[in-house]
């Protein structure tokens, strides 16, 4: 009687070890679990905002022009645009995953490293009747520049774990302050 | 003596065990915690792919003319006009008017549906006017088949 008093037995202390080791473990695997959900949630948080606000970079920049013949050079991996003030501003895509943005003639910038580019069907210009415009070596010349009616941007962005493909329209008419454009022409 | 002694000197295996899983259920309700993080990401993913197609489908109704007239009066039947199968057809902005299309290409938990009407502005441009105005009114809205629908009205003008 005393004896079980004073501590416990080796059955106890193997059962209470046991029961230990069970319950640790599942609190351990969904910590793991759960650890791994968060890392690859941020990561895809980060994926998603980065290909987000380069894709409405894009849109933005491209919906400004008040000509179309701004458009001059631009083929599936090159998009030429110019601001309000006539600068020049250039979209870049190129293997295996970048997609660059510069004004002027400086230096690229990264607008993200996740572009797939085999995957991307790129730039793609309409004309009046919204036939696809096929763009000469070197680019759209300044006849066929003129006749953008309508253009494409389809970006395809990947990394690790997801896939992410954007594709819009763009009328590229600057509304606020060009000139009517379309309509009635 | 013996029992206050025994009682007080440690945790019981039932205490334990309690204390045990009590801990394990508070974990629970923190990877709960985490899924909803999951869930609230993948739905922001969603929703740029959902703006993305509204953009697009915006633009590509911006890129029409605003009537098949050239001048005022403008057209009093709003919707295709004879011989505009496809999008490609169409050539002002009311051919668009019950325009759907239930699964988008590559995208296909996303439909697309358009309705345009005749707006003034004495109206403040929502209410649908019967006869033809100057500005036309067109509701795009972008469905999922279970994230809630995104809808952008835009107003537009002849230019003149």
């Amino acid at each position: 009687m005393s004896s079980s008093q004073k501590g416990f037995t080796l059955i106890e202390m193997i059962l209470v070890i046991v029961a230990v080791g069970i319950i640790g473990s599942m609190a351990a695997t969904m910590l793991f679990q759960g650890a791994d959900i968060f890392v690859k949630e941020t990561n895809r948080q980060g994926f998603v905002s980065e290909t987000r606000s380069a894709f409405w970079r894009l849109m933005r920049e491209t919906q400004g022009q008040s000509s179309s013949a701004d458009f001059i050079l631009s083929d599936q991996n090159s998009l030429y645009v110019k601001n309000g003030k006539g600068d020049l501003k250039d979209f870049q895509t190129s293997s295996p995953d970048y997609f660059n943005f510069r004004r002027g003639t400086g230096s690229y910038n990264s607008l993200s490293n996740s572009l797939g580019y085999t995957q991307s069907n790129g730039f793609t210009f309409y004309d009046n009747n919204f036939n696809v415009i096929s763009p000469s070596s070197g680019g759209l010349t300044e006849t066929q520049a003129k006749t953008v009616h309508l253009s494409k941007l389809d970006l395809t962005f990947i990394n690790d774990v997801d896939t992410l493909s954007l594709s819009s329209f763009v009328y590229p008419h600057n509304f606020r302050f060009g000139s009517k454009w379309s309509y009635h022409d | 003596m013996k029992n206050i002694q025994g009682s007080a000197k440690g945790f019981t295996l039932v205490e334990i065990m309690v204390a045990l899983i009590l801990l394990t259920l508070s974990f629970m309700v923190f990877l709960q915690a985490l899924n909803t993080g999951k869930t609230v990401r993948a739905n922001s993913e969603l929703r740029t792919i959902q703006s993305v197609i509204l953009n697009s489908m915006e633009n590509q109704i911006r890129a029409r003319g605003y009537d098949e007239n050239s001048a005022a009066p403008w057209s009093s039947s709003l919707g295709k006009d004879s011989g505009e199968t496809a999008i490609n057809h169409f050539d002002d902005i009311d051919d668009f008017h019950q325009y759907t299309i239930n699964e988008v290409s590559e995208h296909p938990a996303f439909g697309i549906s358009v309705a345009v009407a005749y707006v003034s502005a004495s109206s403040g441009f929502h209410t649908p006017q019967s006869n033809q105005t100057d500005y036309k009114s067109i509701m795009v809205k972008v469905t999922h088949k279970t994230l809630s629908a995104m809808t952008d009205t835009m107003i537009i003008s002849p230019g003149l």
